[in-house]
Protein backbone atom coordinates (compact mmCIF):
# COMPACT_ATOMS: atom_id res chain seq x y z
CA UNK A 1 0.00 0.00 0.00
CA UNK A 2 2.24 2.58 -1.25
CA UNK A 3 2.82 5.30 -3.58
CA UNK A 4 5.12 3.76 -5.52
CA UNK A 5 2.24 1.29 -6.66
CA UNK A 6 0.88 3.90 -8.73
CA UNK A 7 0.22 1.86 -11.71
CA UNK A 8 -0.10 5.02 -14.39
CA UNK A 9 3.60 7.75 -15.02
CA UNK A 10 3.80 10.06 -17.38
CA UNK A 11 1.68 11.58 -20.21
CA UNK A 12 -0.85 8.31 -19.57
CA UNK A 13 -1.49 9.25 -15.95
CA UNK A 14 -1.99 12.81 -16.88
CA UNK A 15 -4.50 12.03 -19.19
CA UNK A 16 -6.42 10.02 -16.18
CA UNK A 17 -5.44 11.93 -12.77
CA UNK A 18 -4.14 15.97 -14.41
CA UNK A 19 -0.95 16.90 -14.80
CA UNK A 20 -1.24 19.45 -11.67
CA UNK A 21 1.63 19.21 -9.04
CA UNK A 22 1.44 20.03 -5.51
CA UNK A 23 4.91 21.29 -3.54
CA UNK A 24 4.83 19.33 0.09
CA UNK A 25 4.03 22.61 1.50
CA UNK A 26 1.11 22.85 -0.45
CA UNK A 27 0.09 19.87 0.62
CA UNK A 28 0.31 20.62 3.72
CA UNK A 29 -1.09 23.71 3.75
CA UNK A 30 -4.08 22.22 1.92
CA UNK A 31 -4.58 19.67 4.67
CA UNK A 32 -4.74 22.59 6.76
CA UNK A 33 -7.28 24.36 5.48
CA UNK A 34 -9.52 21.22 5.19
CA UNK A 35 -9.32 20.93 8.76
CA UNK A 36 -10.35 24.37 9.31
CA UNK A 37 -13.46 24.01 6.95
CA UNK A 38 -12.08 26.02 4.93
CA UNK A 39 -11.26 24.20 1.79
CA UNK A 40 -12.77 20.88 -0.28
CA UNK A 41 -11.72 18.84 -3.07
CA UNK A 42 -13.66 16.65 -5.58
CA UNK A 43 -14.01 15.17 -9.29
CA UNK A 44 -16.45 17.54 -10.07
CA UNK A 45 -16.77 20.92 -8.47
CA UNK A 46 -19.96 22.16 -10.40
CA UNK A 47 -22.21 19.25 -9.28
CA UNK A 48 -20.95 19.95 -5.21
CA UNK A 49 -21.84 23.81 -6.53
CA UNK A 50 -25.11 23.46 -7.59
CA UNK A 51 -26.16 21.30 -4.69
CA UNK A 52 -25.12 23.38 -2.00
CA UNK A 53 -26.48 26.48 -4.13
CA UNK A 54 -29.68 24.29 -4.43
CA UNK A 55 -29.67 24.42 -0.21
CA UNK A 56 -29.28 28.13 -0.23
CA UNK A 57 -32.94 28.43 -2.09
CA UNK A 58 -36.33 29.60 -0.63
CA UNK A 59 -37.87 26.16 -1.67
CA UNK A 60 -35.07 24.06 -0.04
CA UNK A 61 -35.89 26.16 3.27
CA UNK A 62 -39.52 25.43 2.83
CA UNK A 63 -38.55 22.07 2.56
CA UNK A 64 -36.03 21.65 5.27
CA UNK A 65 -38.98 23.21 7.94
CA UNK A 66 -41.91 21.14 7.02
CA UNK A 67 -40.49 17.48 5.88
CA UNK A 68 -39.32 15.34 8.91
CA UNK A 69 -36.93 12.48 7.78
CA UNK A 70 -33.09 12.48 6.36
CA UNK A 71 -34.23 9.62 3.67
CA UNK A 72 -36.74 12.05 2.35
CA UNK A 73 -34.85 15.42 2.63
CA UNK A 74 -31.82 13.33 0.71
CA UNK A 75 -34.48 12.18 -1.85
CA UNK A 76 -36.28 16.01 -2.10
CA UNK A 77 -32.50 17.35 -2.61
CA UNK A 78 -32.31 14.71 -5.73
CA UNK A 79 -34.96 16.03 -6.53
CA UNK A 80 -34.31 19.19 -6.95
CA UNK A 81 -30.75 18.58 -8.64
CA UNK A 82 -32.95 16.34 -11.42
CA UNK A 83 -34.46 19.33 -12.28
CA UNK A 84 -31.76 21.48 -12.12
CA UNK A 85 -29.66 19.16 -14.57
CA UNK A 86 -33.03 18.47 -16.76
CA UNK A 87 -32.74 22.66 -17.39
CA UNK A 88 -29.68 22.12 -19.02
CA UNK A 89 -29.23 20.24 -22.26
CA UNK A 90 -25.38 19.80 -21.89
CA UNK A 91 -26.36 17.87 -18.53
CA UNK A 92 -28.53 15.56 -20.19
CA UNK A 93 -26.10 12.52 -19.31
CA UNK A 94 -25.75 14.01 -15.66
CA UNK A 95 -29.67 13.35 -15.47
CA UNK A 96 -29.67 10.17 -16.79
CA UNK A 97 -26.57 9.20 -14.79
CA UNK A 98 -28.74 10.75 -11.05
CA UNK A 99 -32.15 8.85 -12.46
CA UNK A 100 -30.16 5.43 -12.27
CA UNK A 101 -28.20 6.29 -9.49
CA UNK A 102 -31.79 7.27 -7.78
CA UNK A 103 -33.45 4.08 -8.87
CA UNK A 104 -30.56 1.90 -7.74
CA UNK A 105 -30.20 3.00 -4.04
CA UNK A 106 -34.34 3.68 -3.70
CA UNK A 107 -36.07 1.75 -6.03
CA UNK A 108 -39.10 2.89 -8.36
CA UNK A 109 -40.63 4.22 -5.27
CA UNK A 110 -37.56 6.51 -4.43
CA UNK A 111 -37.14 7.63 -8.00
CA UNK A 112 -40.83 8.79 -8.27
CA UNK A 113 -40.67 10.93 -5.06
CA UNK A 114 -37.67 12.60 -6.27
CA UNK A 115 -39.17 13.81 -9.94
CA UNK A 116 -42.56 14.72 -8.04
CA UNK A 117 -40.03 16.73 -6.25
CA UNK A 118 -38.39 17.36 -10.19
CA UNK A 119 -42.24 18.43 -11.73
CA UNK A 120 -43.09 20.21 -9.12
CA UNK A 121 -45.55 18.61 -7.39
CA UNK A 122 -44.34 18.58 -3.59
CA UNK A 123 -43.91 22.46 -4.22
CA UNK A 124 -47.01 23.04 -5.91
CA UNK A 125 -49.31 21.42 -1.98
CA UNK A 126 -46.43 23.19 0.33
CA UNK A 127 -47.06 26.89 -1.73
CA UNK A 128 -50.42 26.06 -1.90
CA UNK A 129 -50.64 25.40 2.12
CA UNK A 130 -53.16 22.51 1.21
CA UNK A 131 -53.58 21.92 5.02
CA UNK A 132 -56.79 19.96 4.36
CA UNK A 133 -54.22 17.71 2.49
CA UNK A 134 -51.40 17.47 4.51
CA UNK A 135 -49.19 15.32 5.17
CA UNK A 136 -50.80 13.34 2.22
CA UNK A 137 -47.70 14.28 -0.11
CA UNK A 138 -45.19 13.03 2.26
CA UNK A 139 -46.99 9.50 1.98
CA UNK A 140 -45.45 9.62 -1.32
CA UNK A 141 -42.08 9.54 0.46
CA UNK A 142 -43.12 6.19 1.94
CA UNK A 143 -39.69 4.89 1.84
CA UNK A 144 -40.49 2.11 4.63
CA UNK A 145 -39.02 -0.68 1.82
CA UNK A 146 -36.01 1.15 1.25
CA UNK A 147 -32.46 0.61 2.39
CA UNK A 148 -31.74 0.92 5.96
CA UNK A 149 -28.30 2.29 4.61
CA UNK A 150 -29.12 6.17 4.86
CA UNK B 1 -8.29 24.65 -11.03
CA UNK B 2 -10.00 26.64 -8.66
CA UNK B 3 -13.17 27.61 -7.98
CA UNK B 4 -14.17 29.37 -5.03
CA UNK B 5 -17.74 28.61 -4.13
CA UNK B 6 -20.40 30.40 -2.19
CA UNK B 7 -20.12 30.30 1.58
CA UNK B 8 -16.78 31.28 2.05
CA UNK B 9 -15.57 27.53 1.10
CA UNK B 10 -12.91 27.14 -1.54
CA UNK B 11 -14.15 24.17 -3.78
CA UNK B 12 -11.10 22.76 -5.57
CA UNK B 13 -11.26 20.00 -8.46
CA UNK B 14 -8.91 17.07 -8.47
CA UNK B 15 -9.23 16.34 -11.82
CA UNK B 16 -6.74 18.53 -12.41
CA UNK B 17 -4.72 16.94 -10.16
CA UNK B 18 -1.64 14.27 -10.65
CA UNK B 19 -2.02 11.02 -8.81
CA UNK B 20 1.34 11.49 -6.96
CA UNK B 21 -0.74 15.43 -5.41
CA UNK B 22 -3.21 13.20 -4.91
CA UNK B 23 -1.42 10.60 -2.98
CA UNK B 24 0.68 13.03 -0.98
CA UNK B 25 -2.80 14.71 0.39
CA UNK B 26 -4.11 11.72 1.16
CA UNK B 27 -1.53 10.59 3.50
CA UNK B 28 -1.37 14.22 4.95
CA UNK B 29 -4.75 13.00 5.65
CA UNK B 30 -3.80 9.75 7.57
CA UNK B 31 -4.79 7.70 4.40
CA UNK B 32 -2.89 5.71 2.10
CA UNK B 33 -3.70 4.42 -1.60
CA UNK B 34 -2.89 0.94 -3.23
CA UNK B 35 -2.43 2.79 -6.26
CA UNK B 36 -6.37 2.96 -6.99
CA UNK B 37 -8.06 2.65 -4.00
CA UNK B 38 -8.16 4.54 -0.76
CA UNK B 39 -6.92 2.98 2.18
CA UNK B 40 -7.33 3.86 5.79
CA UNK B 41 -5.47 1.79 8.42
CA UNK B 42 -4.50 -0.70 5.21
CA UNK B 43 -8.34 -0.93 4.83
CA UNK B 44 -10.03 -0.56 1.94
CA UNK B 45 -12.66 3.04 2.43
CA UNK B 46 -16.12 2.27 1.08
CA UNK B 47 -18.27 5.24 0.93
CA UNK B 48 -21.98 3.24 2.40
CA UNK B 49 -24.38 6.21 0.86
CA UNK B 50 -22.96 5.17 -2.65
CA UNK B 51 -21.91 1.40 -1.96
CA UNK B 52 -18.55 1.95 -4.40
CA UNK B 53 -14.85 1.72 -2.66
CA UNK B 54 -13.30 5.16 -2.61
CA UNK B 55 -10.49 5.48 -5.16
CA UNK B 56 -7.94 7.82 -6.64
CA UNK B 57 -10.47 8.80 -10.04
CA UNK B 58 -13.85 9.09 -7.46
CA UNK B 59 -13.11 10.41 -4.16
CA UNK B 60 -14.17 13.91 -2.50
CA UNK B 61 -12.82 14.72 0.45
CA UNK B 62 -14.81 17.30 2.40
CA UNK B 63 -14.40 18.92 5.64
CA UNK B 64 -15.93 17.62 8.71
CA UNK B 65 -13.29 15.17 10.37
CA UNK B 66 -11.95 14.79 6.87
CA UNK B 67 -14.30 12.92 5.20
CA UNK B 68 -13.12 11.24 2.18
CA UNK B 69 -16.20 9.70 -0.11
CA UNK B 70 -17.03 8.92 -3.48
CA UNK B 71 -17.84 11.82 -5.35
CA UNK B 72 -21.80 11.37 -6.35
CA UNK B 73 -24.37 13.62 -5.51
CA UNK B 74 -26.50 10.71 -3.13
CA UNK B 75 -22.90 10.87 -0.98
CA UNK B 76 -22.88 14.75 -1.44
CA UNK B 77 -26.90 15.16 -0.46
CA UNK B 78 -26.29 12.97 2.37
CA UNK B 79 -22.89 15.08 3.28
CA UNK B 80 -25.31 18.30 3.73
CA UNK B 81 -27.90 16.37 5.61
CA UNK B 82 -25.20 15.10 8.07
CA UNK B 83 -23.04 18.16 8.10
CA UNK B 84 -24.89 21.14 7.21
CA UNK B 85 -24.09 23.65 4.88
CA UNK B 86 -20.19 24.09 5.01
CA UNK B 87 -19.51 27.77 6.24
Amino acid sequence: MSGDRVPLEGPVAESVYGALEWSKDQVVDLARRLKNHAVAFLEDPDLFDLIREERRGEEWKLYRRYVPGRKRRILIQLGLTLRSLEQSQEDFENLQALRGKIHRKYGTSGLRAAQLVQRGVLRFFLGRNCSALWPAPLTLFDLSTAPEVL
Amino acid sequence: MVVVGIMGLEVISLRTVSARSKIALLRELGYDTDGRRVLKDGVPVVDEVAGEEVTLENMAILPGSTVVMVDDPISIAAYFEEHGDPE
